[in-house]
């Protein structure tokens, strides 16, 4: 049995995001998120541009991020984390599955730590 | 198609199963001539109500494994949402018969980290692995099978 749902070769990164330039995010701070966490500053872009992947039917692909920089979007988990270490080697990136129900997520963890949601 | 037995136990249906550095991290040690963590056994519990399985935080620690994201997790037994850091690993379950054609293999598969070891087992199964899998609980029986 196969161990990847889709194939390598429908792994693909639109042209339309790819290496989309993005404008600084604001100072990362995730509520319900551990200070000493890495990649909080990814996870904030992720954050930020989920409402637009959402929108543009991006639900269920994996998206590749570094600092402020969206890589791109691949359709499964090998073909993203093979982009990351083959772009960034040992350096960190940060891969986010694209999922409708983060915002309501985290809304409700910001809520028990006592703060607004990013 | 290999197939794994067992009787189930009161944690549920166990699984041995091994996790190892992921195969995308493994190429990127080795051209950096850095030491590959050897692979570590674990306990796993096959629970169909997790999404992505998820590994104890004393084996992530032991394999060295970096975060490569994070996801909003639902653990009750741990308190509730939560983030949790994820990181991408190898799962391979060895088929009895020793033969390497028989065992599951997922090179690059992302995993959850959660503090599981207070429960008495060091990983959850979850659907991302039964996606590829066959899995028969018998409750009357006592005995589950798990076939890929």
């Amino acid at each position: 049995m196969s161990t990847e749902s889709v194939p390598k070769s429908q792994s693909s990164v639109p042209k339309d995001v790819t290496s989309v330039p993005i404008a600084p995010p604001s100072i990362p701070k995730i509520p319900g998120m551990s200070p000493d966490m890495p990649l909080q500053q990814e996870y904030s872009v992720y954050l930020r541009e989920l409402p637009r992947l959402l929108a543009e039917g991006h639900a269920g692909r994996y998206v590749l991020i570094k600092g402020d920089e969206l890589v791109g979007l691949y359709d499964t988990t090998t073909a993203v984390l093979e982009a990351g270490y083959e772009r960034f080697g040992l350096d960190p990136f940060c891969v986010q599955k694209v999922d409708p129900r983060d915002p309501e997520r985290v809304a409700a963890i910001a809520a028990r730590a006592g703060a607004c949601p990013p | 198609m290999p197939t794994l037995k067992g009787a189930v136990d009161r944690d549920g249906a166990l699984l041995n199963i091994e996790f190892g550095v992921s195969a995308s991290a493994i190429q990127n040690l080795r051209a950096s001539h850095r030491p590959i963590p050897q692979p570590v056994s674990a306990i796993a519990v096959v629970d169909s109500g997790a999404e992505v399985t998820c590994l104890d935080t004393s084996l992530v620690q032991k394999l060295g494994l970096s975060v490569v994201g994070f996801s909003t997790a639902n653990v009750p037994a741990i308190g509730g949402v939560h983030f949790s850091a994820m990181h991408a690993v190898s799962l391979t379950i060895r088929h009895p018969s020793g033969h390497a054609g028989g065992n599951l293999v997922i090179p690059d598969l992302p995993v959850l980290e959660v503090p599981l070891g207070v429960l008495g087992y060091h990983s959850l199964i979850g659907r991302d692995v039964l996606a590829k899998c066959h899995f028969v609980y018998d409750g009357p029986g006592s005995w589950f099978e798990f076939s890929y």
